[in-house]
């Protein structure tokens, strides 16, 4: 924003005129000659607005004509572009309208004549200006009277060169209420009959007073227009001649078909004088009531974003557009009718008739066969969920630990061996039904799951008491219980008959009885008590296999383990948990100990999640950690 | 963020839940993909003027958009996820000659079709509550492109406003268990910033924009989960509907509008990381906006990844 006083180039900002959405205009006087202009400066530093502003130079510069507000050169200042223009001393006509209402009909017309000559002139040069109001033209004082100049050609459309400037299909150009209807569905593809259409719209407001339609909002003033619906001039006016209240009407005809062709046709129909010529003496003989001296106030609404804004420069057209949009003929704006001024559009296309874009149904295809994918998808969910309900993976190790659980009722409370059961897809054991007793026998040993006889894969409940073991982070209740699958009978505290199983060792210190094995005695796992091994007399040491699938919660979220063995020993889990919206999931690799009934379990990656668990009464009960934290979540999970 | 609604005047798209909803995030190397399809219908639309609703005025015959959704979720790293959305839509009327389609101009109600706004956002999982955090908490990053929706901007049937946004967006939320079933709750506030295509009377055009974003949803089995769902999209920088520039191509992005959609969602869901999301919204608080009834279906799916020898 410039100040008053401020040098731009070789001009001092007097005066701030006026705003509109993209530019500033200001009296600025020349340091040097002395002489007075209106500088037009962009307020926006940007290329395409900016060329907009150029261009609508480059066409009030070259539309030299007194009826024409002139553009003399351009300004560059810290990177913003200005326009240098003829500076008007007086006011847009619709201030003056708006003050003083309708002048009388002689003046009016005259001033109208001008109008006339000036847009005419334009449409000479090749140039539709689109954007005709009542805001956009500008009377300057001269003697008594004032003189009407045409101004704001920001988004006016050079028609001269067929295909040489279009704008973008969807700049709606204009202002409603004196754009025709045509205009306002695609600007590209107009001629000198919305222009017409406007200069109707002005010459209404100069007889009456009053713009053609004043409706309550943009959406019915648009409907309006398009239906031709205004108050007759007659009705408005009665005083105004019948023949200039029919040449409003025509002008304003919604169909272009039916307004006159060009300015030259419209003023003959009005004047009957050959032509639009300016004349200077009528403009000397407009009145004084039209003459309000002050400062030239260029109308912010002339600047608006529905002007100089929504112009589009031809550099930035697409081909798509080229492709799109019927080539301009020069002929559509001639004035002196010699080209196809009648035709609708430049190469014989109806602009209205034109059909709106429609990619065609295509589109809807997509949408349904995606739907109709999706459905499937439900319907397959719903089946899986309804009619097989605990079986929506085959699970060759859910069957075999079913076998296992079933032998289990039958022999684990002989708490004889049980003979270890083929898997398949790996090798069987080196010995059925014997274990290396280094394996399990030695504490904190691992024992590699399913390879050992014993208590089955999912031992039965408990027989006798398995308090918990005291882990600090798990929930009363869920606290992991540490089997002791082997226990010396003199630390059996239930008074139980010890079973001849596998040792125990457990390395947090504490040990549960089995639950697998219903008359084995819970323990403390005391240092002595974690040195037990198997007495002479004990069988083949058991272990459980936990492979398979298991499913529960963690924190109350639904929770499913898969483990499976990775060989050497080692077992690799991955936990899946439904958090909100997501599922997480922990890939973990570490050993099952004490028999199988144990489970430490670490993370892969280097996330640091942690799984410490424990088997009981079936089910694998424990916590989840997180890398640095002391409390972590409890999770509980049973074979399906 | 990535489910708020289609920023245009038919802002109300249903913000359908998905994998990538809430401030939870999948694990690191984990994909998760949601592909759907949403409907809307708009019938009305609610015109303010000076901050007043003046007039509900009806679209003709109602305009009908079909979308069809793709979001892919990406676990980066432990607790950060990286997620791309990419939409497409036909937008139509179902009578180009009504009154309002053609009394606006600028091929109003023209069909439109193709791409979306393409989005893409990073979320960063601050506080975990499978870590017992309280809740879980993230921020996250958002990146917009809609660039090739410009042409029909001016549209009543635009897909977007031919903008580029940048965001950002915090999210809370819980899920836990009930009974054998399980709840999650969530609420998401975020605020884009569009560059603009024009400025009007000092504001850019398209203004900027607050979404906010809240599902409750819980079931008493673990495979399905139903409850409320609301959506709010504010642009508090522009003008009413009855002052805004009917001429400018810009006119949708210059209006000042707020909408709010209520409605519900329901998720069923298989033993094998598959879900189906359904959705219904009903716009019910608008201003210079249009009211909607929105549905969504689609289809959520976890692959499971290999395990790295």
């Amino acid at each position: 924003m410039l100040q008053v006083g401020d040098r731009i180039d070789r001009f001092v900002v007097e005066a701030f005129l006026g705003e509109g959405g993209i530019s500033h205009v200001y009296k600025v006087r020349h340091h040097q000659l002395g002489t007075v202009h209106a500088l037009k400066m962009m307020a926006l530093k940007s290329a395409s607005l900016t060329e907009r502003l150029l261009r609508e130079g480059r066409i009030q510069a070259n539309l030299s004509h007194p009826g024409v507000v002139a553009v003399t050169d351009i300004i560059e200042h810290e990177g913003f572009t200005g326009l240098l223009m003829e500076h008007v001393e007086g006011r847009s006509l619709d201030l003056v309208l708006g003050r003083t209402g309708a002048p009388p009909l002689p003046e009016a017309m005259a001033l109208f004549r001008q109008v006339l000559a000036g847009v005419a002139a334009a449409h000479e040069a090749g140039v539709l200006h689109r954007d005709l109001k009542p805001g956009n033209v500008l009377l300057q004082p001269q003697g008594d009277g004032v003189v009407a100049k045409v101004t704001d050609f920001g988004i006016a459309k050079m028609a001269i060169e067929p295909g040489a400037v279009r704008t973008q299909q969807s700049d709606l150009m204009g202002t409603p209420g004196y754009m025709a209807p045509e205009q306002a569905d695609d600007p590209t593809n107009v001629d000198a009959r919305a222009d017409v259409y406007s200069l109707g719209a002005i010459l209404y407001c100069l007889v009456t007073g009053r713009p053609p339609f004043m409706p309550a909002s943009v959406l019915t003033l648009l409907a309006a227009a398009r239906s031709g619906d205004f108050r007759p001039v007659a009705a408005v006016a009665p005083h105004v001649p019948d023949r200039i209240a029919w040449v409003v009407e025509r002008c304003l005809a919604p169909n272009p078909e039916d307004r006159f062709e060009d300015c030259r046709a419209l003023a003959d129909a009005l004047y009957g004088d050959g032509g639009p010529t300016f004349d200077a003496e009528v403009a000397g003989a407009v009145p004084a009531v039209l003459h309000v001296p002050g400062a030239m106030t260029p109308a912010a609404k002339t600047l608006q974003a529905g002007g100089a804004e929504t112009a589009v420069p031809p550099s930035i057209q697409t081909p798509s557009e080229e492709e799109g949009t019927p080539a301009a003929d020069p002929g559509d704006a001639a004035p002196d009718g010699s080209g196809d001024g009648t035709s609708p559009a430049p190469d014989g296309v109806d602009v209205d008739a034109l059909p709106l874009e429609d990619p065609g149904p295509s589109g809807k295809y997509i949408f349904f066969a995606t739907a109709a994918l999706v459905l499937a998808a439900l319907g397959w969910l719903l089946f899986q969920t309804w009619f097989k309900t605990g079986s929506v993976v085959p699970d060759p190790e859910r069957a075999r630990a079913a076998v296992e659980a079933s032998k289990d009722d039958g022999e684990a409370g002989s708490a004889a061996p049980a003979p270890s059961v083929p898997v398949p897809n790996r090798p069987p054991p080196a010995e059925e039904g014997a274990v290396d007793p280094g394996l399990d026998g030695a504490r904190g040993e691992v024992a590699p799951l399913g390879a050992l006889g014993g208590g089955g894969n999912v031992p039965a409940p408990s027989g006798g008491p398995a308090p918990a073991v005291a882990d600090a982070d798990a929930p009363a209740g869920t606290a992991p219980s540490a089997p002791a699958e082997a226990v010396p009978a003199s630390t059996d505290a239930s008074g139980g008959t010890a079973s001849p199983a596998p040792s125990v060792d457990d390395p947090a210190g504490t040990a549960a009885a089995d639950a697998g094995m219903r008359d084995a005695a819970v323990a403390d796992a005391t240092p002595g008590a974690a040195d037990a091994r198997p007495g002479p007399e004990a069988g083949p040491p058991a272990s459980i296999d936990l492979r398979g699938t298991w499913t529960g919660k963690l924190g109350g979220r639904p929770l499913t383990l898969r483990i499976v063995e990775s060989g050497g020993g080692m077992v690799d889990a991955e936990i899946d948990v439904l958090v909100g919206t997501s599922y997480r999931t922990f890939k973990m690799r570490g050993a099952a100990t004490a028999g199988g009934t144990r489970l430490s379990l670490s993370e892969d990656a280097d996330g640091g999640w942690r799984l410490d668990g424990t088997l009981e009464a079936g089910s694998i009960r424990g916590t989840i950690l997180a890398s640095g934290r002391k409390r972590g979540q409890a999770f509980s999970v049973q074979r399906p | 963020m990535l489910s708020s609604s289609l920023a245009s005047l038919a802002v109300a798209l249903s913000s359908t839940a998905h994998a990538g909803s809430g401030p939870w995030v999948v694990s690191p190397g984990d994909l998760s993909l949601y592909a759907g399809t949403e409907y809307q219908r708009i019938e009305e639309l609610v015109i303010h003027d000076d901050g007043e609703e003046v007039d509900v005025i009806p679209v003709d015959d109602g305009l009908e958009t079909f979308g069809v959704k793709a979001i892919a979720s990406y676990g980066l790293r432990e607790r950060i996820e990286l997620q791309l959305e990419v939409p497409w839509y036909r937008v139509e009327a179902n009578r180009q000659e009504g009154a309002v389609c053609t009394s606006l101009g600028l091929q109003a109600c023209a069909t439109t079709e193709g791409l979306g706004v393409i989005s893409t956002q990073v979320k960063g999982l601050v506080l975990d509550e499978l870590a017992g955090s309280p809740v879980s908490l993230s921020v996250a990053g958002l990146l917009r492109f809609g660039a090739f929706t410009s042409d029909e901007r001016a549209r009543l049937t635009n897909i977007s406003e031919g903008t580029t946004d940048l965001g950002g967006s915090l999210a809370v939320g819980r899920s836990g268990g009930l009974g054998d079933g399980f709840w999650s709750a969530w609420t998401e506030v975020g605020w884009r910033h569009r560059f603009p295509n024009a400025e009007r009377g000092g504001i850019g055009v398209p203004g900027g924009e607050m979404t906010a974003d809240a599902d409750v949803l819980a079931g008493l089995r673990r495979w399905w989960s139903i409850g409320p769902s609301v959506s709010m999209l504010y642009r508090p920088d522009g003008y009413d509907f009855v002052s805004f520039d009917a001429t400018s191509p810009d006119r949708l992005g210059e209006l000042r509008i707020f909408t709010t959609r209520i409605g519900g969602k329901l998720i069923l869901r298989s033993n094998e990381r598959v879900s189906v999301v359904a959705s219904a919204h009903k716009a019910m608080i608008v201003r210079n906006n249009p009211t909607p009834i929105s549905l969504g279906l689609g289809l959520s799916v976890q692959p499971r990844r290999k395990r790295a020898e």
